[in-house]
C-alpha cells in the first residue's frame, strides 16, 4: 500500500522516455508533483510515457500526468502514452473533461494608503448605516411596546419571569461578590491616602458617594452587559441562523413582541433591583474593611454614612439603572437579529453586542454626569 | 473482489433506554456501492456515525478496512482512507469554498499548495460548480450548492471509502442524475467502496449494487432484485409504492 509513486526518465537525443511506477495516488504523489513541475521540456521532440509500472492511480495522479502532457504539448513535443490501463485512460479523460483553465483573477494594484483610505470610508459608512438601523429598531421596539401596553395580554408574562430569574436572580452571587470587593478596595485605598491628612474618616464619604452615584450602577451594567447582553445576542442569533425567526414571521408572530420585549422588560425590572443590591453589598464591603483596618464600628460607619449622603446621592445612581438596562437589552437583541447564517457571525455579533453595550453605557453615564452637574445634584 | 471493507458484528446502539440497533450484522465488500434505506428514525445516520466513530456503540465489533474501530489511533489511521458527506453538508463556516475543499488535502495528505489548488478546481467542476463559487463563503451558498461543495470535500483525498448521507437530497433531478453518473464512474475507476444513505429511488436503482434495509433494529441486505421480493410489508410499500412501481417496470420490465 505504501509504495511511493516513482517517476524515472531518460533523455536521449531529444526523445524522452518516462517510466511511471508505484502508487499514483494522492498520499504518495508529492515528489512526483515537484519533479514534473520542474522537468525541462525544451529541446525535446518526442516523449513516451510508460504506464506499465503503475499499480494504482486516482484522480490526483491522473491530473499530474495530464498536466505534464499539456506542458509537453505546449512545447511542441509529440506525446505518446503506452501500456495505459482502462482505468487510467478513463481517469485521464475525467480530469481532462473537468479541468478548465482557471481565469486569472486580476489583482487590483492599489497602494496601501489608498486601501487604508478606502477602508476608513467603508467602515464609516457601515457604522453610520448600523446606527441608522439601531434607531429604526428602537422605533420598532417602542411601537411594539406601546401596542403591548394597550393590549396587556400581549406581554408574555411566563417568559418574563423565566428571564427575570436568568438575568436577575442568577446574577446575584457574581454581582454581589464583585461589588463587595470594590467596597473593600475603596475603603482600603481611601484610608491609606487620606490618612496622610488625618482625614481617613472621609474614606467613608468617598465610598458612599462614589459607590451610590457612579460605581454601583456602572459595575452592575457592565457585568450584566457581559452576562446577559451577550446571552441575548447568542440566543437570538442562533434562532436567526436556524430560521426560527423566519418561521415566526410566517406564522404571524412578531419577533420583537415575542423575543425582544420580554427581554427588555425583564432587564428593566432586574437591573434597578440589582443596582440596589450592588450598592448595599459595596457598602457592606466598605463597612467590613473599615472595621478591620480603621477600627470603625458598624454604628460609627452608619453615622458617617448618614452625614455623607445627601437627598439625591442614592437616586442619582438609581435613575441611571433603567436607562442602562434598556441600552443593554436593545443592543443585545438588535445584534442578535443582525446575525447572518453562519456560526462565525454569531460569534462576531456577540462580541459587537458586548462592546457596543458597554461603550454606550459609559457614554450615557458621562451624559448623566454632566446633566446632574447642571441640575446641581 | 469479495474482500470486506467494513465488517459489523453484533452491533447494539442505545440512547438511554431506547435501543436503536440490536445485534446488527453487516458486511460491505470492497468496490461495491451499498445503499442504506429505512424509515425515518430507523437509525440510518446512527449506523453511519457508529462506523465513523462519532458515537461509541453499546456493544459489538466494527472493523473498517481491516482496522478495528476500537483500536488505538483508529481515527487517525482511517482519516485519509475515507471521505464523508454529511447530511447537512457540515462545511466549515469560517472558510470559503476553496479552503473547505483544501482542508483534507492540506491536513491529511500534506499536498503542496499549487497542486491542491489545481485539484480544487477539478473537483469543483466534477460536482458541477462554477469556478467563481470558489471564493464564496458557505453562508452565501444555496442548499444544493452546499451539498456539492461538501461532496467535493469528501472526494478531495480520493479516499477509497466514501460515506454519503443523503447525497442527492436537495438537488434537482438533472444534477442528481449527473451525480449518480459521477459516483458510478469514480467507483469503477478508483475501485471505490461507497456507503450511501439515500431515499432517492432513482439512485438506488441506478447506482447501488446492494441495498441494506434497516427494519426493526436489524438490517436486511441483498441485491435489489431480491430485496424487492422480500415479503416484509415496509419493503413492499417502499419499492412497490407508486414511485417504486414505475422504476421497477423501467429496470426489470413488468415481471413484478
Amino acid at each position: 500500500m505504501s509504495n511511493q509513486a516513482v517517476f524515472d526518465y531518460k533523455n536521449q537525443d531529444g526523445s524522452l522516455y518516462i517510466k511511471l511506477s508505484g502508487s499514483f495516488t494522492a498520499p504518495h504523489i508529492t515528489e512526483v508533483d515537484a519533479i514534473t513541475r520542474t522537468l525541462p521540456v525544451d529541446k525535446i521532440k518526442q516523449c513516451e510515457i510508460d504506464f506499465s509500472g503503475i499499480d494504482r492511480i486516482d484522480t490526483t495522479g491522473a491530473w499530474i500526468i495530464k498536466r505534464l502532457c499539456e506542458k509537453l504539448k505546449v512545447a511542441n513535443v509529440k506525446v505518446s502514452l503506452i501500456h495505459v490501463s482502462h482505468h487510467a485512460k478513463d481517469l485521464l479523460n475525467l480530469v481532462t473533461e473537468y479541468y478548465q483553465k482557471e481565469d486569472k483573477i486580476e489583482e487590483l494594484n492599489i497602494s496601501k494608503f489608498h486601501a487604508w483610505l478606502e477602508d476608513i470610508g467603508k467602515t464609516t459608512i457601515r457604522e453610520l448605516q448600523n446606527a441608522g438601523r439601531i434607531v429604526t429598531f428602537l422605533g420598532e421596539l417602542v411601537v411594539s411596546f406601546g401596542f403591548c401596553l394597550t393590549h396587556i395580554r400581549r406581554f408574555r408574562i411566563p417568559a418574563i419571569f423565566v428571564l427575570l430569574q436568568r438575568v436577575g436572580l442568577n446574577a446575584l452571587p457574581i454581582v454581589g461578590l464583585i461589588s463587595f470587593l470594590v467596597g473593600v478596595v475603596l475603603i482600603f485605598q481611601g484610608d491609606y491616602q487620606l490618612r496622610k491628612f488625618g482625614a481617613e474618616i472621609f474614606a467613608i464619604d468617598l465610598l458612599a458617594i462614589s459607590m451610590l452615584r457612579e460605581i454601583g450602577v456602572l459595575i452592575t451594567a457592565i457585568v450584566i452587559a457581559g452576562r446577559s447582553g451577550s446571552a441575548f445576542t447568542a440566543q437570538i442569533g442562533a434562532m436567526k441562523m436556524n430560521q426560527e425567526i423566519d418561521a415566526m414571521r410566517v406564522i404571524g408572530l412578531n419577533p420583537i413582541e415575542v423575543l425582544v420585549i420580554p427581554r427588555t422588560v425583564a432587564l428593566l425590572i432586574a437591573l434597578p433591583l440589582l443596582v440596589f443590591y450592588t450598592d448595599i453589598m459595596g457598602l457592606l464591603g466598605g463597612a467590613f474593611m473599615a472595621r478591620l483596618t480603621m477600627d470603625i464600628s458598624f454604628d460609627q460607619f452608619l453615622n458617617q454614612l448618614n452625614l455623607a449622603i445627601g437627598n439625591w446621592t442614592f437616586w442619582v445612581g438609581m435613575i441611571k439603572a433603567p436607562v442602562f438596562a434598556f441600552i443593554i437589552a436593545l443592543i443585545g437583541c438588535y445584534e442578535g437579529l443582525q446575525v447572518k447564517d453562519s456560526a462565525d457571525s454569531v460569534g462576531s455579533q456577540t462580541t459587537r453586542s458586548v462592546v457596543e453595550a458597554i461603550f454606550l453605557v459609559i457614554i450615557f453615564n458621562a451624559i448623566f454626569s454632566v446633566m446632574f452637574t447642571f441640575m446641581d445634584i | 473482489m469479495k474482500e470486506p471493507a467494513i465488517i459489523i458484528q453484533g452491533l447494539v446502539t442505545k440512547f438511554g433506554k431506547q435501543v436503536i440497533h440490536k445485534d446488527l450484522d453487516l458486511t460491505v465488500n470492497r468496490g461495491e456501492i451499498i445503499g442504506i434505506v429505512g424509515g425515518s428514525g430507523s437509525g440510518k445516520t446512527v449506523l453511519l456515525n457508529a462506523i465513523l466513530g462519532l458515537i461509541s456503540p453499546f456493544k459489538g465489533h466494527i472493523e473498517v478496512l481491516g482496522i478495528n474501530r476500537l483500536s488505538y489511533n483508529a481515527q487517525k489511521k482511517l482519516a485519509h482512507k475515507w471521505g464523508v458527506l454529511f447530511q447537512t453538508g457540515a462545511l466549515f463556516s469560517s472558510m470559503n469554498v476553496k479552503e473547505n475543499i483544501t482542508v483534507p488535502m492540506r491536513e491529511i495528505l500534506k499536498l503542496p499548495e499549487e497542486l491542491s489548488s489545481e485539484l480544487v478546481s477539478i473537483k469543483l467542476n466534477m460536482v458541477g460548480l462554477e469556478q467563481d463559487a470558489m471564493y464564496k463563503m458557505p453562508s452565501e451558498l444555496s442548499g444544493g450548492m452546499v451539498k456539492r461543495v461538501a461532496l467535493a470535500r469528501a472526494l478531495a483525498t480520493d479516499a477509497e471509502l466514501l460515506f454519503l448521507d443523503e447525497p442527492t437530497a436537495g438537488l434537482d433531478p438533472i444534477s442528481a442524475a449527473a451525480f449518480d453518473e459521477l459516483i458510478k464512474r469514480l467507483q469503477q475507476n478508483l475501485n471505490l467502496t461507497v456507503v450511501m444513505i439515500t431515499h432517492d429511488l432513482d439512485t438506488i436503482f441506478n447506482v447501488c449494487d446492494r441495498v441494506a434495509v434497516l427494519i426493526n433494529k436489524h438490517v436486511i441486505v441483498d441485491k435489489l432484485d431480491r430485496i424487492i421480493k422480500n415479503p416484509d410489508p415496509w419493503i413492499q410499500e417502499y419499492f412497490n409504492g407508486i414511485r417504486g412501481k414505475a422504476l421497477l417496470e423501467k429496470y426489470y420490465g413488468n415481471k413484478s
